[in-house]
């Protein structure tokens, strides 16, 4: 698959992920252009891939943890503290400013690993095999992942003003 | 009950879609990655030196079975039909009668107690024992 008709498919959908799961547009769009850099240099795996989306999604998902290791690394501080601040409203649209509000903040407020699982299953429609199959986790983790994540973010919710 | 305030989670995330990427996004990273691969790739004189040097290991390797052919089919007319340039058959053959004197050696060990090596042997080390006034030890090699 070419790489232009790689992103055709894929980019938005990416592009989403990345959005919401790094909590900033601009490091979305960085990582997706470092994401599609190394898909160009691997070229001959990628043609040889049975799946070539999934492919580009485990790299993707890699490249996102690799930016969230550099964060950390940098003493950036909380990044969830970090997207309550700088990326609300921008990382959701609708109708509604009040949900999306709400659904930014209790977002941001889950733990990486939980945020992940939540936004795979709600916004990318994955499967909780799936999902298991791209963090390297049990179907049974994936679960649990998604589970407690929706508790905390209702927990969040109601402790809202 | 769990379920049901799940759901209404679930509902509150499905009201909202994630924002779209920006516009010039697609050109932006595709311009990149044709960029990063342009960079890293090999320039075309390097490209010509791996060419030229993979043709000349293929020359070699031709040459090389070409001559030996060729020297084989000389000592053949040489020496008579008699010698063949490939003596496949005849290694085969040394080989089978090593493997086939092999069980026999094996039962003659197993027969003859004075065939085996003797245990309770010290070990000899010829750097420490200068059996023939060093002349022969590893100093002299």
């Amino acid at each position: 698959m070419k790489l232009e008709e790689l992103y055709d498919r894929h980019g938005e959908q990416m592009y989403r992920y990345l959005a919401l799961r790094l909590g900033s547009v601009e490091d979305a769009r960085d990582v997706l252009q470092e994401t599609f850099c190394r898909l160009a240099r691997c070229a001959i795996r990628r043609a040889v891939v049975r799946n070539p989306g999934a492919f580009a999604f485990r790299v993707l998902r890699n490249e996102a943890n690799r930016h969230l290791r550099k964060l950390v690394d940098r003493r950036v501080g909380d990044v969830a503290a970090r997207d309550r601040t700088s990326a609300e409203g921008a990382l959701f649209t609708g109708p509604d400013e009040t949900a999306v509000h709400l659904a930014t903040r209790a977002l941001a407020g889950l733990p990486d690993e939980q945020r992940e699982a939540v936004i795979l299953k709600v916004y990318q429609g994955f499967s909780f095999k799936e999902i298991g199959r791209l963090c390297g986790v049990s179907i049974n983790t994936a679960a649990s992942r998604y589970r407690y994540g929706i508790e905390k973010m209702r927990a969040s919710l109601e402790d809202e003003p | 009950m769990k379920d049901a305030r799940a759901r209404d989670i679930e509902s509150l995330l499905g009201s909202v879609t994630p924002a779209s990427a920006p516009p010039g996004l697609r050109e932006r990273i595709l311009g990149a990655a044709a960029s990063d691969l342009s960079r890293r790739a090999a320039s075309p004189l390097v490209r010509a030196g791996l060419g030229a040097c993979a043709a000349l290991a293929l020359f070699v390797v031709v040459a090389d079975w070409a001559l030996g052919r060729a020297e084989n089919k000389r000592l053949a007319a040489f020496a008579g039909p008699a010698i063949q340039a490939d003596s496949g058959p005849d290694d085969w053959m040394a080989l089978k009668d090593v493997f086939s004197g092999m069980p026999l050696l094996a039962k003659e060990l197993a027969v003859r107690p004075e065939a085996r090596p003797r245990s309770g042997l010290r070990s000899w080390d010829p750097l420490k024992e200068d059996f023939d006034g060093g002349q022969n030890t590893e100093s002299h090699n």
